[in-house]
């Protein structure tokens, strides 16, 4: 009882619903991603397991996920990866509820070294709604 | 308005899940290094009066598969929700959600029950930090790793090779088997750059035999 009385009086207290266009920290919707495209170019990453990047994946995407060897994905793309780091990275799995996106960006980020990296809000589902998915 | 909606879910049971009494919704495993999969079950029984019926399970993670034992179950029996964990290159704490959504006799409506799986994935090799870092016009000096046996046997470097030319690099051992320096060196920090270490050991697990270590030179960001 205490707590509610706090959290109803509170000041600075967040809001108890949640909100499905906000995004979340390095987060970047598709509608960003394609201005970026216009101008120059981004670094697809596909976060999902191996068999889905191989019946489709964004045109020029590279796979990279956990669930498989991230060090063995990553050693055969490694050397095209360093020469377009300063391209920003843009990385996608399933849908909003899959987490891989976030993981795999982390590590890029904070493993690799890469400055730039997003996750695509929405993941291949917007692609798909985009077309650049089938 | 917010207080009454707070006050709503607050009088709310904790979890509704229909006639399906989970023996433990959350549950601990600690894998083994060498493994590649976690297997792990989730027991539960029908204490309602209806047959349940099994329309899905949800997992968190593309790692993850699971499945119900059967489709339906009458009241009063038991039942297992099967799930498999592929540990991949996955380390640490892992924490993975499941959502069974079963149906309870003739209803329309679906329930939703979360599970929780907490999996401890032991690293046998372990390398800090995770990546060495150069400003853009920082002084070129040498930087280390350490890599740390964490393993019940022994580890040995066998080779180290590195991405890039123009760094030079010296392998110390710090503890035979135990603890390695990897010293690296930059001949200049004039232009950003990304390159790693390929270092190849004689661990006996072939999937931690061998490891990569990350460096750059990056532009300082403006504050």
């Amino acid at each position: 009882m205490a707590t509610l009385a706090v959290y109803c009086f509170h000041p600075n207290r967040p809001p108890l619903y949640f909100d499905p266009n906000r995004l979340a920290e390095g987060e970047v919707e598709l509608e960003e991603v394609l201005k970026w495209m216009s101008k120059a170019k981004v670094v697809w990453i596909d976060a999902r397991p191996g068999a889905k990047y191989a019946q489709a994946h964004v045109e020029g995407a590279f796979l990279l996920n956990e669930r498989e060897d991230f060090n063995a994905l990553l050693l055969p793309i490694y050397a095209e990866l360093s020469n377009r780091a300063d391209l920003p990275f843009v990385v996608y799995c399933g849908s909003d509820l899959c987490a891989a996106s976030k993981r795999v960006a982390g590590l890029l980020r904070e493993r690799v070294g890469i400055a730039d990296v997003f996750v695509l809000k929405g993941g291949a589902k917007v692609l798909k709604e985009a077309g650049m998915l089938p | 308005m917010r207080c009454l909606l707070t006050f709503f879910l607050a009088g709310l049971p904790l979890v509704a899940s229909g006639g399906l009494t989970f023996s433990e919704r959350n549950i601990e495993l600690n894998s083994k290094p060498a493994d590649e999969k976690v297997s792990f079950v989730f027991n539960f029984i029908n204490d309602g009066k209806n047959t349940v019926h099994i329309e899905d399970v949800h997992v968190s993670c593309a790692c993850l598969s699971a499945k119900t034992d059967k489709l339906s179950y009458a009241a009063g029996e038991k039942g297992r929700l099967e799930a498999v964990f592929a540990i991949g290159s996955f380390t640490g704490v892992q924490r993975k959600t499941l959502t069974l959504v079963s149906r309870d006799g003739d209803s329309k409506e679906h329930e939703r029950t979360g599970l929780l799986a907490i999996l401890n994935i032991p690293d046998v090799i372990t390398i800090t930090p995770e990546l060495l870092q150069w400003a853009v016009g920082e002084k070129p000096a040498e930087k280390a790793f350490m890599l740390k046996v964490t393993h019940s046997k022994p580890v040995h470097i066998k080779e180290v090779t590195c991405s890039r030319e123009g760094f030079s690099f010296r392998v110390v051992e710090k503890e035979k088997g135990r603890v390695y320096e990897i010293y690296l060196k930059p001949q200049q920090t004039g232009k950003p750059m990304l390159g790693l270490l390929k270092i190849e050991t004689d661990c006996e697990i072939l999937k931690h035999r061998r490891k990569l270590a990350f460096f750059s030179i990056v532009r300082k960001r403006r504050s």
